[in-house]
């Protein structure tokens, strides 16, 4: 029953589920008025940081380490120490892992197919800012269609939740922190740190459940 | 059993076999010096730190007159090699003078070298400790000492030198004791007198050169020297008692047969025997402080031997079971994320059929309601009027994607998780049972090997019994000597023929209880060897045996030939081969007691072709990866050889002409 190890991929389909969820439990409410984006509720921004939320959520064993990392530090309840440890007795960074590729900037993935298929449908808005000789920055707008699309999806297929409480968890982890201390962040691991460029990020789920056993060893 | 009643027990069946009384057996035994043999199969390792020496060349007749130096330091384990583009460059004279220090003999050094020799100065680390032998050589003849580190900085004398014979003497006894190792007696009937091989024969498993005779390990072609080597170096208990009782035998025996016909010196004679019977005081006195610390070791070490393979098995199993466990996981996870990727990708795909576009992602234009209609009815994409089947533009993957290529359906894939589910669960338990297993191995292992080191505890006084030997052995010559000259004695004549009978009983008993320990210990040796010699180019050879007893078998192209018949190439090969499984058959039953250093001189000088001698290169490397702490030197007149199997820190190299030293 063995099959040759390869790296799983997420499809184009499932890409485009994860960051319609991600934009849309991940960001901050906003309006039309405030935003000038006609039609939009809430608002991600920016590039960085929806490539660091969807680093997480597609890696449960470094959110986890963050989590217990802040929980250590004083800056998280212990509080959420139970929902770690259900990350792990759910098998979640074996069964929700998709490894991402380490670049330059840190982990990468071209999300832009995925996102095409989410404006094509009228589901976001992309707006960018800045000139062409300024780097510019992307926000990420959920639309009033894309929430109630959304809404109606979750009440079909519940167990796509999983990605709405994913999104909200990553975004409350990551609180107001902007996305390239984000990315410091997520590669204060020296798994991360090390791995070669173009290749994937390894599981650091080793260490991240040592870290749980300590934490609730400690009252 | 308590190990007093183990040794009363081996007298009790010797006076069986012999049909005499305990006592006289007890007397005859001690008189004859065969005790009951230990085993130490605690390892002794011994490997060479550094080669100095110096000299001066003549001016008349070499070709580079005038002085000369070698030194070779930060020697170690590993493999190591000199390397020479040509053959006269002086690698022989280096090992060799290594070898005259480590034995004391300079046996094949060229005899214009060694008078050419002015220092000598060898390090070498015995069981941990750095040792040192420096010696000045004048016209031939070394003088020094050797000294022994405290790790305090300072460093004690062992012993000192002035001659030859006291170097080689002192240097024997003090290696066979510290390696643990015993002194063979044989009887050789060209002398008609029994000979003690030493140290300086042992060494023949140690150092391996085209120079050798046509015997297997050693130098000498007598007494089944070669097959004792072997069971000395694997630690099989016995094989001292074995090889000194036939010694004995046959010595009394010729003892016997002179008695009938000689004449004696009373005066001399009586002597000798005070000077004899006050050393066989002394040593009686020895033998009875060791005896209760002499067990009969057989069982011990067969126990031993026993538990390492069940634990060397059980260790395999949980290897096995392991990686097992680890496959079944893997495909788990394969099939659990598999069928989450369908069903997510299912959903999605329903989810998007439902909608349609609104606007073209890359220029923002809203699609209108006329682009709409011509989907569904000219099936022109709303978004890029590509013509397609809309029912499969909604599902299709993009290309790299595995999903379309998999044959499984979502039944079909839970159907697979379900079986895997179930390999999961049986491998464990079964690995948690190999893992309950290996442990209790690894504890019996443990334990045995705990029972038979407890000998080790009798090794200071089993060297003074070996010291006490030898001048027993030169008194008895002069005996020997007088007894050539005796008158018909009846008295000695009977006691001969007693002596002669327990002695051959004697031998015939400890040689049973060698085979019962050897156990199947020839057969993986000469499995192994077989195996090497073939991996080190001997095309032909079928099969080697060693019987343990003398012979030396070889078997090419499956029919029998002699180890003398075979080419010196084919002999050195062979002799690598032995001594190679021999390390790895002591290394895998946990008993070896040869110490971990192999000397050999151009192992590959008679290949024609660079890939046959470079197997012999990456064999010898690959032996010191798996028998911890061997150091193997070697010595080529090829050294691309060496290119990635030595590290170049470990090559003493010079090109051209240039000679070494």
């Amino acid at each position: 029953v063995t099959t040759a190890p390869s790296v799983r991929k997420a499809t184009r389909l499932q890409d485009a589920v994860r960051l319609l969820f991600i934009i849309a439990y991940g960001g901050t409410s906003t309006d039309e008025a405030t935003s000038g984006v006609p039609g939009a509720v809430a608002k991600l921004a920016t590039a960085t940081r929806l490539h660091a939320l969807d680093f997480w959520v597609r890696n449960p064993d470094y959110l986890a380490y963050e989590i217990l990392t802040m929980v250590q530090a004083g800056d998280l309840d212990r509080a959420y120490l139970p929902m770690v440890e259900r990350i792990f007795d759910d098998g979640e960074p074996d069964l929700r892992l998709f490894p991402m590729l380490r670049w330059r900037f840190g982990a990468y993935e071209g999300v832009d197919d995925a996102l095409a298929l989410l404006r094509a449908h009228g589901l976001i808005a992309i707006r960018r800012t800045g000139s062409l000789k300024k780097i510019s920055r992307h926000s990420y707008y959920l639309l009033e269609v894309g929430r109630r699309r959304s809404e109606e999806l979750l009440a079909e297929a519940p167990e796509l939740g999983w990605y709405r409480d994913r999104a909200q968890l990553a975004a409350s982890v990551a609180g107001a922190t902007p996305g390239p201390q984000l990315k410091l962040r997520q590669k204060e691991q020296a798994e991360y740190m090390d791995a070669q460029l173009g290749t994937y990020i390894p599981s650091i789920v080793g260490r991240a459940t040592e870290l749980l056993r300590a934490l609730q060893g400690t009252p | 059993v308590s190990k007093a009643s183990q040794a009363s027990r081996w007298v009790d069946t010797v006076a069986v076999r012999a049909g005499a009384t305990a006592d006289e057996v007890t007397a005859i035994l001690r008189e004859w010096r065969i005790d009951p043999s230990a085993s130490y199969p605690a390892p002794r390792h011994l490997h060479l730190t550094h080669i100095r020496f110096s000299g001066t060349r003549p001016e008349a007749g070499t070709p580079n007159p005038g002085p000369f130096e070698f030194n070779w330091d930060g020697l170690g384990p590993g493999i190591w090699a000199l390397a020479s583009e040509i053959n006269n460059a002086g690698k022989t004279s280096v090992l060799e003078i290594a070898m005259w220090a480590l034995r004391g003999d300079p046996k094949n050094l060229a005899a214009d070298v060694r008078k050419w020799l002015e220092n000598v100065d060898v390090g070498f680390e015995l069981n941990g400790t750095p040792h040192r032998v420096t010696y000045a050589v004048d016209d031939g003849r070394p003088s020094g000492e050797l000294k022994r580190s405290t790790g305090s900085g300072t460093d004690t004398t062992v012993f000192t030198f002035e001659t030859a014979d006291e170097f080689e003497e002192h240097m024997g006894s003090f290696m066979v004791a510290e390696l643990g190792l015993h002194t063979l007696r044989s009887w050789n009937s060209t002398t008609e007198e029994p000979t003690e091989h030493g140290w300086n024969a042992l060494t023949g498993a140690l150092y391996i050169t085209r120079k050798q005779s046509s015997s297997l390990l050693g130098d000498l072609v007598m007494g089944g020297l070669a097959g004792r080597l072997l069971q000395v170096f694997l630690g099989v208990p016995w094989t001292q008692t074995v090889f000194n009782a036939r010694a004995a035998r046959d010595t009394a025996n010729a003892r016997r047969t002179r008695a009938r016909s000689k004449g004696a010196d009373p005066a001399r004679r009586k002597a000798l025997a005070d000077q004899l019977s006050a050393l066989q005081r002394e040593r009686d006195e020895a033998s009875t402080a060791t005896s209760s610390l002499v067990s009969d070791t057989a069982s011990a070490f067969a126990q031993m031997t026993a538990a390492n393979h069940t634990y060397s098995d059980a260790q395999d199993l949980v290897r096995r079971l392991t990686s097992e466990l680890a496959v079944a996981k893997l495909a788990v996870r394969e099939f659990k994320q598999e069928l989450i990727d369908r069903s997510e990708t299912a959903l999605a795909e329903r989810f998007f059929q439902g909608l349609n576009p609104s606007l073209c992602p890359r220029c923002d234009t809203h699609i209108d309601e006329q682009r709409r209609r011509k989907e569904n009815t000219h099936h022109e994409c709303s978004v890029c009027q590509t013509h397609v089947d809309l029912s499969i533009t909604a599902t299709t993957e993009e290309d790299g994607d595995e999903v379309d290529d998999d044959p499984l359906s979502v039944s079909e894939l839970q159907a697979q998780l379900g079986g895997a589910e179930v390999a999961v669960a049986s491998a464990q338990i079964a690995l948690d049972g190999a893992l309950a297993a290996r442990d209790r191995a690894r504890a019996a292992a443990t334990a045995a090997r705990a029972e038979v080191e407890e000998a080790e505890a009798g090794r200071g006084a089993l060297a003074k019994l070996q010291e006490l030997d030898v001048r027993i052995a030169r008194v008895e010559g002069a005996v020997e000597e007088v007894d050539s000259v005796a008158q018909v004695d009846t008295d000695t004549i009977a006691s001969a023929d007693a002596a002669h009978n327990i002695l051959s009983a004697a031998h015939s008993e400890a040689d049973e209880r060698l085979r019962d320990a050897r156990g199947d210990l020839f057969d993986d040796l000469n499995r192994l060897a077989t195996e090497i010699g073939q991996q080190l180019g001997i095309a032909t050879l079928t099969g080697v045996e060693i019987d343990g007893a003398a012979h030396v078998k070889v078997y090419k192209g499956g029919t029998k030939t002699s180890f003398s018949n075979c080419s010196p190439g084919e002999q050195l090969r062979l002799r690598v081969a032995v001594v190679v499984a021999m390390l790895r058959v002591g290394q895998d039953r946990g008993v070896g007691r040869h110490p971990g250093l192999l000397i050999i001189d151009s192992p590959a000088a008679e290949e024609t072709n660079d890939n046959d001698a470079g197997v012999i290169m990456d064999n010898l490397h690959q032996i010191t990866e798996i028998v911890p702490g061997l150091q193997v030197i070697a010595a080529t007149a090829r050294p691309s050889l060496l290119d990635g199997v030595v590290p170049a820190h470990h090559i003493r190299q010079v090109t051209g002409a240039s000679q070494l030293w």
